[in-house]
């Protein structure tokens, strides 16, 4: 986490301060989602979030939803795409 | 350490009911659509009734599958608690019980004196519906054997409600090292089964077939290349074998003929075979008792 640490300090002026969503995917079969205000669509090959200003896609094979509370969302399964809608 | 219910809800729409269900704030976990009207979820066990009453009121179908979660195993008591008391209640009561002597139960060679270790153990405190864990058998064990002169070994030993005592008589006469044997010869028939030799040399080995009056140990010794004469001082076991007949009427007569052999003959028996012949009109009962015999020279 130093890392993103760095990257955040020379990347202050590019980084939005509260930004539309966050997402962190941990190789292809987890991915956490923050700032998730609702579900669209949910289907074991593509899950579609509402976030602010527009929509989150998430493509991929056996997902299913692992936790979903306040606005973060985790997903496992083989997620092949992230796509902003 | 957590508590979860798994619930399943029917119904259409199911994608808008999870996002009422996280507007209401309750954590969704494990979310699997099964089918396009059939979801499965997992919540917190005190979101529960939550999650049922927002179900009902959008008209779902939910059913709840089961409770999991590392503290379900406290769920269960609190919902099944006379199981729970009766539980500890068994549990006390066979560990208490298991506890107690109710019995006496001799065995081994030594079962002769059973009547005198018996009235020795009641002298001590040792009587039905004693606890075992008042006592240390090992401990009684060795009393036992220090305070009876008749026997040889005793072992102590718990077996359900019962003190199982196995005795050995003591046969042989104590005997005085006077350190001027200068051979080891065998004083019966027999195999041999244990040799120490503490001073000598060997000149049979265990396994070894031995009549009365072979040489076992011979009293020399090699010291520096040099060979002198020495006392020996050594421990044989020996398993000699004595035949018997008996002759009786009929052939249903082996414990006859068993105890027949066993009264002509001192000694601690370790094997009996008996086979049994006709001959003229009666049976003949041959009857092989295997003695162990323990000798210690020096």
């Amino acid at each position: 986490m130093g890392f993103i640490d760095e990257i955040k300090k020379d990347l202050v002026d590019v980084l939005p301060e509260n930004p539309c969503f966050k997402a962190v995917l941990f190789g292809e079969s987890v991915g956490y989602f923050e700032f998730v205000s609702g579900i669209k669509s949910y289907s074991g090959t593509e899950i579609v979030v509402f976030v602010k200003r527009g929509e989150l896609k998430i493509c991929g094979e056996n997902l299913y939803i692992k936790k979903l509370c306040e606005g973060d969302l985790v997903v496992v399964g083989k997620i092949k795409a992230v796509e902003r809608v | 350490m957590r508590l979860f219910s798994v619930y399943k809800i029917e119904g259409l729409n199911l994608d808008s009911l999870i996002n009422t269900l996280k507007k209401r704030k309750i954590t969704l976990y494990e979310v699997s659509k099964l089918t396009p009207k059939r979801l499965n979820v997992k919540v917190k066990y005190k979101d529960g009734k939550k999650l049922f009453a927002i179900s009902k009121e959008l008209c779902y179908n939910i059913v709840k599958i089961k409770d999991t979660g590392l503290l379900y195993p406290l769920l269960f008591f609190k919902r099944n608690l006379g199981l729970l008391i009766g539980g500890i209640i068994f549990l006390g009561l066979s560990v208490f019980s298991n506890d107690f002597i109710f019995s006496y139960s001799f065995s081994g060679s030594g079962a002769v004196y059973s009547q005198s270790v018996r009235e020795y153990l009641e002298n001590k405190g040792v009587k039905p519906f004693t606890r075992f864990s008042e006592l240390n058998l090992k401990t009684l064990s060795s009393q036992i054997l220090i305070d009876n002169d008749n026997l040889s070994f005793v072992s102590c030993t718990k077996k359900g409600n019962t003190l199982e005592i196995s005795l050995t008589k003591s046969y042989e006469n104590k005997v005085t090292l006077t350190g001027n044997v200068t051979e080891f010869v065998s004083p019966y028939n027999g195999v041999v089964q244990e040799l120490k030799v503490y001073r000598g040399s060997l000149v049979a080995k265990v396994g070894d077939k031995i009549k009365k009056g072979d040489l076992l140990v011979l009293g020399e010794a090699v010291v520096k290349d040099t060979l002198i004469n020495v006392n020996v001082i050594a421990y044989a076991c020996i398993l000699e074998e004595n035949v018997f007949e008996y002759i009786s009427d009929t052939d249903k007569d082996v414990d006859k003929a068993q105890a027949f052999a066993m009264g002509k003959t001192e000694g601690e028996v370790v094997d009996v075979k008996t086979t049994v012949t006709p001959k003229n009109d009666k049976y003949c009962y041959t009857v092989s008792l295997f003695l162990r015999r323990t000798i210690l020279v020096g």
